[in-house]
């Protein structure tokens, strides 16, 4: 049967086939499982690198427009560490400038004497039948027989009859007098006699001015009475209060009955003296003076003309008086052509006056009064127009004069012989390298200049001395012998005139190689000035406005060295990243120096856990650089340059160092080069170079 | 349906007397394929399957045993294929030397050596995927039509592999040497297939048959030109780069660029608020066209020989095409400090460093179309039928892809057990490895036809061993059989 075939055919096959499907399905579950898969990961390539590479001179590695280094024409360097400005006198360090004494008085004023001045009134007869005291009915019968002839009622006394205004000051306002005259007048033009007690007020506080009587004053006559106007206070509006008006009438007589016709009052006020008000003052001087201010100059000096830089003047006038003038005049200062002085008026505000006066530019002459300051002043008030408050009622006024900030600007005379000492102070070199070295090094030549500019007309000694000690402090050197007797320096004999000089310090009359080798640390400098060690000598010391004595200093090194072993340390901050030096399974770093420095560098570099206080790995004795030797004069001769290679290998345990590093500690030893195996003093030459490559291997640890 | 005589007629069972053309034609075969590259390949298995109606995705020559059959979207044909030219995944992970886990070729316990051995010039990845939407075919007498609308996926990523030696060892292996790294390539396609195919039986010993197919490309990134290397100096270190790639790529993207015109970022179109998807997979500007052309010829009666031509065509990608390329030469010597001794305030090394490379490596870019060729595979091969329904075949599989020609080779056991079964059993040498034995499946139940295949079965069952997964499967809807002799496919 055909089918037979193809039962015998594919029915084996097929079931072998499911049977390997399930058995190797079986295996793929044993040997791929999961589970237990391991996802880490380490990569360690190896990478080389180029990492910089150089050509450096010595030229271009100074800068040559530093102020700090210099180059020579013959190629030569020199550093320069120079202070333009180590002394510096202007005028008040050559006179000692004396401030005059103060001024502290109570200058006695007041009271403001017044202009005389009046008031008129007129109290018509309708006046006073209309004040309040009149009994109507008698008011009544004396209107009837207005503008005819009658006989005028008898009155009898009336206590109070009324308040009739007193008339206006122009010139007062208010015022409380301390003396004067007061007079009131009066005329009777009334067709009977009458008899009167007034009372003159200040309205509106009703307070007497004064009070009259006034007897049996006669129709047609007049009567003047006056009274002190001491303890007084008038307003500019005044009153009269009439009391105790009577007459005896016509007597039965006809008489002219006028309304109009009444009573003429003139007040008269004369010689007023004002201790406190409001009013119109004349000008008046209330008091004047004057002092003599002792200016205390050193007692050898003799000081004939002095102008001021700077001054100043302070001044307290105490007084509550709007207006009030204080005027001083200091007639040995002149200023502008004229004496200084000034003229101040008080306005009043918080009851004093205080102010500055610049005196700046002015000149003393002590010619009448030797060494002092003469003092006028005067005290005024008022200005005849204008209302004006014032209050002399304590007396007067306080006024204090204090001077502050006298410089000299310039001087002739004698300016003594006072020694001036300078405070110590700290020089600093400004050269960092100092701070960081140590070992044995000379510089072979180096040189101190002082220069100054003198245009002081005075003859000064210095002394000054350069202390220093090396930076551990074992060693201490000074510039100079402490028997310096100092340095005498050349001044201008006529003003206008600048004198400028040098003195220099090598080796031959300093201890400066010394010095240098300290290295110097922590450099002290101090001086004094003598000025006219000569005593008097009759020609006069003199200082103009641009007088001064400016001494700096110049410490030249050129850079002529021998150095052995010296020692440049320096510490580093390290901030690593760990994750960064974890990637990192070990690091060579190979320099490849090719030298042509008379300069070798070898170094020691310590990784320090400043955490736990301890070093945790040094890298010892590395290679930098190798010396290049040098010919007899100590230069380099080129072609002569020498190759040298270092490695740094960092693995292992070190590369745990570096994490947990917190600073480098590095101490690169210099030498110098040799000639023929003996080291001799080279020189660094801008022409100096030096080659150099830096590669890296690195196998990276990549997890 | 009387198999018996067609298999009598056909298939005595014996090889004819002096026909030696067979073996030598399947001797120097399978000796050309020995010794040229074998890479990644597909259907090796499923070629001589001649009951599946995809075998003729392979050679549209064949003409399947059913008069008719559809192929429904998604579930008809679907084909995933991916492999590696340099490594088994027993290579990347494998069972850990002491203990019992599993670790990767780069744990610290593993020799990496192990794997930088396998590594070879050029280490590909080639991952395939083809998806039928939608087929359908029918025979006319002597003729078969057909018809398919495909999705297609097909690429190559190559490495260098002095780049994987760089990056996993380090340079200090090529110093004194150039590390080559010039075989960085990638070609990764995304394509719609719509195919008509023809194929006619001209006698009972040949059968030709041609595919016509409309492509429209929906991505593509693809190297045009790669010239690099890393030479470092033994003495100094210092390297010397070089570094030439040209990269066209057609995909729904806009590159956004600085104010200088710098590239600055690629902004995907799939997360633009207005993006329909609708419109990427309709998109049909970029247009291709392609062919597939295979011919059947029986020598003797035992011995078939096959040849096709698959895939033969290019597309025109236009949309949304960017340009890259970069072409630079650097040589570092280290950081130079001699400017900064010179003037300190001028210097700036790294600043200049990082400017000369961006200048050196600046990336040019403009939007012209181009053009890409599909990679196309070549088929050649033969069958010796010891009985109708067995047959013993060799299959050369070559492919020629931007300028690479890889090649498979394939031995296979086939037995179609009338029409409702078929089996397949593979021996490939390819992707650089001996073991990959592939096993073909095809039932049918009433009109339904159930088949999977892969060239790697060994890849499901012992995938450490594997470089490569392959699997084609799917569900056909055919109907009718052929009922004689000269209705067979190519027979």
């Amino acid at each position: 049967m055909p089918g037979s075939n193809l039962k015998c055919i594919g029915k084996p096959p097929l079931f072998a086939l499911l049977t390997l499907f399930f058995m190797l399905g079986a295996c793929v579950g044993e040997i791929f499982d999961f589970d237990n898969f391991s996802d880490r990961i380490s990569i360690r390539p190896t990478f080389l690198l180029p990492a910089a590479h150089g050509r450096l001179t010595l030229g271009n590695l100074l800068e040559p427009d530093d102020s700090l280094i210099f180059f020579g024409p013959d190629n030569s360097i020199r550093i320069v560490i120079r202070d333009d400005s180590l002394f510096h006198l202007t005028g008040n360090d050559f006179i000692d400038m004396p401030l005059p004494e103060s001024v502290n008085t109570f200058l006695e004023a007041g009271p403001v004497p017044l202009d005389d001045f009046e008031a008129s009134a007129a109290i018509s007869l309708d006046d006073l039948i209309s004040a309040e005291g009149m009994p109507p009915s008698m008011a009544s019968l004396i209107r009837e027989m207005d503008g005819s002839d009658g006989i005028f009622p008898e009155i009898p006394v009336i206590d109070y009859l009324g308040t009739f205004p007193g008339g206006h000051l122009e010139d007062i306002e208010y015022a409380y007098f301390t003396g004067g005259q007061v007079e009131l007048s009066v005329r009777n033009n009334l067709p009977v006699q009458v008899t009167l007690v007034v009372r003159v007020v200040s309205e509106p506080y009703k307070s007497t001015v004064a009070a009259f009587i006034f007897p049996w004053l006669n129709p047609g006559h007049e009567s003047s009475q006056s009274a002190t106007l001491a303890g007084v206070m008038v307003t500019e509006n005044m009153s009269i209060e009439t009391y105790s008006f009577s007459t005896p009438g016509s007597g039965g007589g006809q008489v002219n009955i006028d309304l109009e016709a009444g009573l003429e009052i003139d007040l008269f006020v004369r010689d007023p003296l004002a201790g406190r008000g409001r009013a119109v003052v004349p000008p008046t001087v209330l008091a004047a003076g004057s002092a003599i201010l002792d200016m205390n100059y050193e007692d050898d000096q003799d000081i004939e003309m002095l102008t001021l830089k700077e001054g100043w003047a302070n001044y307290y006038l105490g007084n509550d008086s709007k207006g009030l003038n204080l005027k001083i005049d200091m007639p040995n200062l002149g200023r502008n052509g004229g004496i200084a002085g000034f003229d101040n008026t008080t306005d009043g505000a918080g009851g004093y006056k205080r102010g500055s006066v610049d005196l700046s530019g002015a000149v003393f002459d002590y010619s009448q009064y030797h060494h002092q300051l003469f003092v006028e002043y005067t005290l005024s008030y008022g200005a005849g127009t204008g209302m004006t408050e014032f209050d002399f009622s304590s007396g007067g006024a306080w006024f204090n004069m204090t001077f502050r900030d006298f410089a000299p600007a310039s001087a002739t005379g004698y300016f003594g012989q006072k020694e001036h000492v300078f405070d110590d102070e700290d020089f600093d070199l400004d050269f960092d390298l100092f701070d960081k070295i140590s070992g044995d090094f000379r510089f072979t030549n180096p040189s101190l200049t002082l220069f100054y500019r003198n245009s002081a007309g005075v003859p000064v000694n210095f002394v000054f001395n350069l202390d220093a000690s090396s930076s551990d402090g074992t060693r201490q050197e000074s510039l100079l012998d402490e028997a310096h007797p100092g340095f005498e320096f050349e001044y201008p004999v006529e003003p206008g005139q600048v004198v400028t000089g040098d003195i220099l310090l090598n080796r031959d009359n300093s201890n400066i190689v010394e010095f240098i080798a300290l290295p110097p640390s922590n450099i002290m400098v101090k001086g004094r000035g003598k000025p006219n060690p000569g005593g008097q000598t009759g020609i006069p010391n003199f200082l103009d406005t641009e007088s001064e004595f400016l001494m700096g200093i110049e410490i030249e090194l050129p850079l002529e060295l021998l150095l052995t072993n010296l020692v440049l340390t320096d510490t580093v901050d390290v901030d690593l990243d760990a994750e960064d030096i974890d990637m990192i399974g070990s690091l060579v770093i190979m320099l490849e120096v090719t030298n042509g420095f008379p300069l070798g560098v070898s170094m020691d570099m310590t990784l320090y856990d400043s955490i736990a206080d301890r070093a945790l790995h040094t890298f010892s004795d590395i290679l930098l650089a190798e010396a290049a030797p040098v010919n007899e004069d100590g230069i380099f001769i080129p072609g002569n340059e020498v190759r040298s290679e270092a490695e740094l290998e960092i693995s292992g345990a070190t590369v745990d160092h570096f994490k947990q590093a917190t600073h480098f500690i590095m101490a690169a030893r210099l030498n110098t080069g040799k000639y023929n195996d003996e080291q001799i003093p080279v020189k660094l030459l801008t022409t100096c170079s030096l080659e150099f490559r830096i590669k890296v291997r690195a196998e990276l640890n990549i997890n | 349906m009387d198999m018996s005589n067609i298999n009598r007629r056909n298939y005595p069972g014996v090889m004819a007397k002096g026909s030696m053309t067979a073996p030598v034609v399947l001797a120097v075969i399978m000796l050309a394929s020995a010794i040229l590259r074998v890479n990644a390949q597909t259907g090796q298995t499923l070629y001589f399957m001649e009951t599946l109606p995809q075998s003729a995705l392979l050679n549209p020559a064949f003409q399947h045993a059913h008069n008719f059959h559809i192929g429904l979207p998604g579930i008809s044909s679907v084909n995933v294929n991916a492999s590696t030219n340099f490594a088994t995944l027993g290579d990347i992970i494998f069972k850990h030397p002491q203990y019992d886990s599993l670790i990767s070729f780069l744990h610290p316990d593993a020799n990496l050596g192990d794997f930088t051995r396998k590594l070879r010039d050029g280490n590909s990845i080639t991952p395939n995927l083809h998806i039928n939407i939608l087929s359908l075919g029918f025979r006319a007498r002597r003729s078969f039509v057909s018809f398919n609308v495909s999705e297609r996926v097909s690429g190559r990523v190559s490495l260098p592999g002095d780049l994987i030696l760089l990056g996993l060892e380090g340079n200090e292996q090529f110093t004194g040497k150039t590390a080559d790294l010039s075989g960085l390539r990638a070609d990764l396609n995304y394509f719609t297939e719509c195919a008509v195919g023809y194929a006619y039986r001209f006698s009972e010993k040949l059968n030709l048959g041609v595919r016509g197919k409309i492509l429209f490309g929906k991505a593509n990134v693809s190297f045009a030109d790669t010239d690099m290397s890393l030479y470092t100096d033994p003495d100094s270190y210092s390297m010397r780069l070089k570094s030439k790639i040209a990269v066209n790529v057609s995909a729904p993207m806009t590159v956004i660029k600085d104010e200088e015109g710098d590239i600055k970022d690629l902004r995907f179109h799939f997360d633009d608020d207005d993006y329909d998807p609708l419109d990427f997979i309709l998109m049909t500007k970029n247009s291709g066209y392609a062919i597939d052309i295979g011919a059947t010829f029986r020598v003797i009666n035992p011995v078939t020989i096959y040849a096709s031509i698959v895939d033969l065509g290019f597309i025109n990608w236009k949309q949304d095409v960017y340009n890259f390329s970069m072409n630079g030469d650097f040589e570092f010597d280290g950081l130079d400090f001699s400017p900064f001794f010179e003037n300190e305030d001028d210097f700036n090394a790294f600043d200049n460093l990082k400017d000369t490379l961006q200048t050196l490596f600046e990336i040019n870019d403009t939007q012209e179309a181009f053009r890409r060729g599909l990679p196309t595979r070549v088929y050649l091969g033969g069958t010796y039928n010891f009985h109708r329904s067995f047959s013993l075949g060799v299959l050369s599989r070559s492919e020629l892809h931007q300028n690479n020609l890889d090649h498979a080779l394939t031995f296979s056991a086939n037995l179609n057990a009338g029409r409702r079964l078929s089996l397949s059993a593979s021996y490939s040498v390819m992707n650089n490895s001996y073991n990959n034995f592939g096993a073909g499946l095809a039932l049918r139940g009433l009109m339904f036809q159930f088949y999977v295949v892969t060239d790697n079965l060994n890849s499901a069952f012992m995938p450490h061993m594997s470089s490569s997964v392959n699997i084609w499967a799917g569900l056909n809807i055919v109907f009718g059989n052929v009922k004689t002799i000269q209705a067979l496919p190519f027979r």
